[in-house]
């Protein structure tokens, strides 16, 4: 047994593939030893770690049609390598489904957004330190949780949906685009499919390996929004210990349509507080027909967490979580 | 001397280390193996600072990496060489860029700017560099050149930003020994020289 | 008389160099045949070094040989506080085993992977109170926990119900290591109408200058040429030279500019690691780099000492600190050193003028990072202990929070600390005031604090 701090790149290969075919070919070849890369900011810390350790990587971002953003007939479909500054800055993205551009502006930091992508956001792995660290935990295969132990740190773990493992959610978009009713595009060599992003991510119970139900040889080239929530009421707020680089401690992606005082219909999305972005639906049915007052942020505040299983460090994701959704359901 | 560093053993292992040149493709000639398609070409042209360099660059490399150690451009500082610190900040197509955290084939096209290309050819500094230098910003000095070119990509887009709008433009930029303040009074002058 | 500079605007002569880029750290040197460095550290928080076999690293490409704690100390290790250079027996996770040096940093970390080492596991400790407990683990070789001042490393116990009612908050009886005094302390309490008790912990952290502790380090015609940074070349050159074993007039100790001092580069104790591509360049003749990372600043970075302490403090009724009682247990880490507790005690007595301080200590050693210099020992640790206390007592008394640190503070011609030393200027008090109407149209007195966070 022997440890080092590795911080410089291994020997790995890499190929810039230019169109589609290429991509789709090299991925369905590859398998789980291509690594497809996006931005690389979820990338190179496992690899100069060795704690992942691919045999080559297959670059994305040269495709110029998994790029950019498109007006469609009933939404807008973002190419998945698009950068989050890109998303962040976009007009249309502004005007019509601000929710998101402020998720995508809040991720990371400046320089982290503009080669971080839309996709490599969304698919990112956890942060739970213990399986960042190499250790072999349920989600590396192993057959113990570090996090969920007596002596565990699990400060930034989950409240919900834990099985075996208690990792968390660590995106920003995610939360958005599952409150959006986004759906996630799916290619490979065999065909394409959509599903909803509600049902693109899984949770440990499902499957403990991987966070997305994306399959070896299939890559998310594409995410479309549609308008059922454009220019709605939207409130997200992030809250992490820094403001920069950090990642969430909790988050709020949320969505109103109302009608004079009374909100018709919402969706309310947290982040962070379970393996797969935790969508509110009995908030959001208890909130039917009321206004978006302290009263009735209030009366809601409770049924927010319930079925909360905190850790022994992370009971205060309990109010915060229940906080933010009150000043989402407040605006 | 080690009696095991022969002269063969030493260029044996500055070959390993990719400081020859040798390209892939003759790699895959020399062996007779078909190259699959996509595959990188390690002899890159890249353009640094207005000048296109020839480099033998190896699939994995950083951008840092090349800078630093195969261009000599130690002005790119590496602090912690994960995306946290900032102090290795360039610009590609003006935009700021942790150098640490890309790899240098994926600019092979594109247009990459080093703390050492923001002087004028007369020797003149940057006005961030000049503002900088009046506002006294840097203590260590080791974030420095990360900070100017996060504030040199601010002031290309934004040509007059608030300071609050320069403060979110710096904020990928870690400073140990605390001087945000002064950079952002820097940016701030720097508005000011500029015009 | 003319000055050269005050009452003159110039440019420091560093300044220029910082903004261009040209100014050189050690990272930023290179030598013709330079090789790269990289350290094997321990994966084990207590261990001792068994074999190590490098036979496989040895023989790839562009690896040109490894340094170990054999090679540093053939006569073996000394025993002392600070780190070694290398060891055998690491009593921290992350400690140096060895160095490695290859054509590049790549080939080198590769290479080290392909060590085997085999350690035998150690007792080790994570908490100075459970070390201090009967039957707990001890950090330090030999069986020992603590280090004493001209007697060397020892071993330091507390009674199981000691610590326990320590644990639950109550004042230790153990007797300390280290107690200092001024004032009549019980008088002073007996003057005070409000005293607040409780105990606290706080964490050490590690330094995290903007640069690594990288330095390249070369031989040519008998003289050490060492690229480093410092905070002081002339009180760092001579403890550098001591580390490696080479007379300082053969050491040409080379240092434009420094990436971050903030104490952990005052001296060479701190950054022994730099004798490691020193020693190495000697044994396989050639120049050696050796780029510290990011992960091997938290180990071997210099944290400072986490304070586990019981503290008492009387206030008259008028707000004025009459008497202080600490009672500290400092965690010194894996390789023991270093006094912050008595400082937070002396930074109290000087902040707050108080009429009677007494401080007792005990420093107990754990498998943690390295603790060292940072500046402000002991004083960043208790400020945010002391700055609640003072909020509770002025609500207690009635006194607003503003007024409470005015009335407090040293003044010129006050004195400070066990040995009374007085102040020829001091301006707090008027410092306060102007702190006081900057923040004018915020309540100074009156500072709301969450009370719902307590909930949770």
């Amino acid at each position: 047994m022997v440890a080092t701090s590795h911080d410089v790149m291994p020997d790995i290969e890499l190929y810039q593939p230019a169109d589609e075919a290429t991509a789709l070919d090299l991925a369905s070849r590859l398998g789980n030893e291509g690594w497809l890369l996006g931005g690389g900011q979820d990338t190179y810390g496992w690899l100069k770690d060795r704690n992942k350790n691919p045999s080559a990587m297959i670059e994305l971002t040269q495709i110029d049609a998994w790029k950019g953003i498109t007006e469609t007939v009933d939404g807008i479909e973002i190419g998945a390598v698009t950068t989050l500054t890109d998303i962040a800055r976009d007009p249309l993205i502004q005007s019509r489904f601000g929710l998101l551009a402020e998720a995508a502006g809040i991720v990371a930091s400046p320089q982290i957004r503009n080669v971080g992508t839309l996709g490599g956001n969304l698919i990112q792995d956890t942060r739970c330190w213990y399986y960042r660290r190499g250790l072999d935990c349920y989600r590396a295969g192993g057959n113990i949780c570090y996090a969920d132990s007596p002596e565990g740190l699990n400060r930034e773990h989950a409240l919900f949906g834990a099985s075996r493992c208690v990792a968390v959610t660590p995106s920003d978009t995610a939360p958005a685009l599952v409150a959006l009713d986004a759906t996630m595009v799916i290619s490979s060599t065999s065909g394409q499919r959509e599903i909803p992003a509600q049902d693109f991510f899984v949770g440990p119970d499902r499957d403990i390996l991987n966070m997305t139900v994306l399959n070896e040889g299939e890559i998310l080239t594409a995410v479309r929004i549609p308008n059922t929530w454009a220019n709605a009421e939207f409130y997200f707020e992030k809250v992490a210990d820094r403001n920069v680089w950090d990642f969430a401690l909790v988050n709020v992606a949320a969505a109103f349509r109302t009608s004079g005082e009374n909100i018709e219909d919402a969706r309310i999305v947290c982040g962070a507080v379970e393996c797969v972005p935790r969508r509110l639906q009995d908030v959001e049915a208890a909130i039917r027909g009321r206004s978006r007052s302290d009263s009735t942020a209030n009366a809601v505040a409770d049924m927010a967490t319930a079925g909360a299983r905190p850790l022994n460090y992370n009971n205060f994701k309990v109010p915060l979580m229940q906080n933010l959704v009150k000043r989402a359901i407040r605006g | 001397m080690n009696p095991k560093l022969t002269r063969r053993r030493f260029i044996k292992g500055v070959i390993a280390s990719g400081a020859a040149a040798t390209t892939t493709a003759a790699w895959y000639s020399a062996t007779g193996q078909e190259r699959p398609s996509g595959f990188v070409e390690r002899l890159v042209r890249i353009n640094v600072n207005g000048q296109v360099r020839n480099v033998d660059v190896e699939p994995q490399e950083t951008l840092a990496s090349t800078l630093r150690y195969k261009l000599g451009l130690t002005g790119t500082k590496l602090g912690c060489n994960r995306g946290e610190c900032g102090a290795c900040t360039v610009l590609v197509n003006d935009v700021p860029t942790y150098a640490c955290s890309v790899l240098t084939h994926s600019f092979k096209n594109d247009r990459i700017e080093t703390v050492e290309g923001l002087e004028s050819a007369n020797g003149d500094l940057h006005p961030v560099q000049q503002a900088f230098v009046e506002e006294l910003a840097p203590q260590c000095g080791y974030c420095t050149p990360g900070q100017i070119m996060s504030a040199v990509g601010l002031l290309r887009e934004n040509a007059n930003p608030t300071r609050d709008e320069a403060r979110h433009a710096l904020a990928g930029n870690i400073c140990r020994c605390g001087s945000y303040d002064s950079y952002l009074d820097g940016v701030m002058r720097a508005v000011e020289l500029i015009g | 008389m003319a000055y050269m500079h005050i009452g003159k605007d110039f440019t420091p002569p560093d300044v220029p160099g910082k903004v261009t880029g040209r100014i050189k750290y050690a990272e930023d040197y290179t030598r013709e045949g330079m090789v790269y460095a990289r350290l094997l550290t321990s994966p084990i928080p207590h261990a001792r070094v068994l074999d190590i076999d490098a036979s496989e690293a040895l023989a790839m490409d562009g690896v040109f040989g490894i340094l170990t704690a054999d090679d540093v100390y053939p006569d073996g290790e000394p025993q002392s506080t600070g780190l070694k250079i290398l060891t055998n027996e690491p009593t921290l996770v992350g400690e140096p085993i060895l160095a490695l040096a290859a054509v590049d940093e790549k080939t080198a970390e590769t290479a080290i992977a392909a060590i085997s080492v085999t350690f035998e596991r150690l007792p080790f400790v994570l908490d100075p109170l459970d070390s201090l407990a009967e039957g707990g683990g001890n950090a330090y070789p030999g069986d020992t926990n603590t280090f004493v001042f001209r007697q060397g490393f020892a071993t330091e116990k507390w009674t199981a119900d000691q610590v326990a009612s320590f644990r639950a908050g109550n004042e230790p009886t153990a007797e300390p290591q280290q107690t200092v005094e001024y004032g009549d302390l019980e008088a002073a309490f007996a003057e005070s109408t409000y005293v607040y008790e409780g105990t606290f912990t706080n964490a050490g952290y590690p330094h995290m200058s903007m640069e690594p502790r990288s330095a390249l380090a070369y031989w040519e015609n008998g003289k050490l040429y060492l690229h480093g940074g410092s905070q002081s070349l002339t009180a760092f050159a001579d403890g550098i030279a001591g580390i490696i074993g080479v007379p300082k007039a053969d050491l040409v100790f080379i240092n434009e500019a420094t990436g971050g001092g903030f104490g952990q580069r005052a001296r060479a104790g701190s950054v022994p690691v730099y004798a490691v591509p020193a020693k190495l360049s000697q044994k396989i003749n050639r120049p050696v780099m050796m780029r510290a990372t990011r992960e091997e600043e938290f180990t071997i970075g210099g944290a400072r000492q986490g304070l586990t302490g019981w503290i008492k403090v009387g206030f008259k009724p008028d707000g004025v600190m009459a008497a202080c009682d600490l009672w500290i247990v400092s965690d010194n880490g894996g390789k023991g050193g270093g006094a912050d507790a008595f400082s937070a005690a002396d930074c109290i007595s000087v902040l707050y003028q108080t009429d009677a301080v007494r401080f007792r200590g005990t420093a107990i050693g754990t498998n943690t990072a390295h603790r060292g210099a940072q500046r402000g020992p002991g004083q960043n640790q208790i400020a945010p202990i002391i700055s609640p206390i003072m909020d509770v007592a002025a609500d207690e008394l009635g006194v607003s929070r503003f007024d409470i640190r005015k009335i407090n503070t040293p003044m010129t011609g006050d004195v400070g600390g066990p040995q009374r030393i007085p102040f020829t200027s001091a301006y707090m008090p008027e410092a306060l005031e102007m702190a006081g109407n900057n923040l004018d149209g915020m309540n100074v007195n009156h500072v709301v604090v969450s009370k719902t966070a307590a909930k949770w």
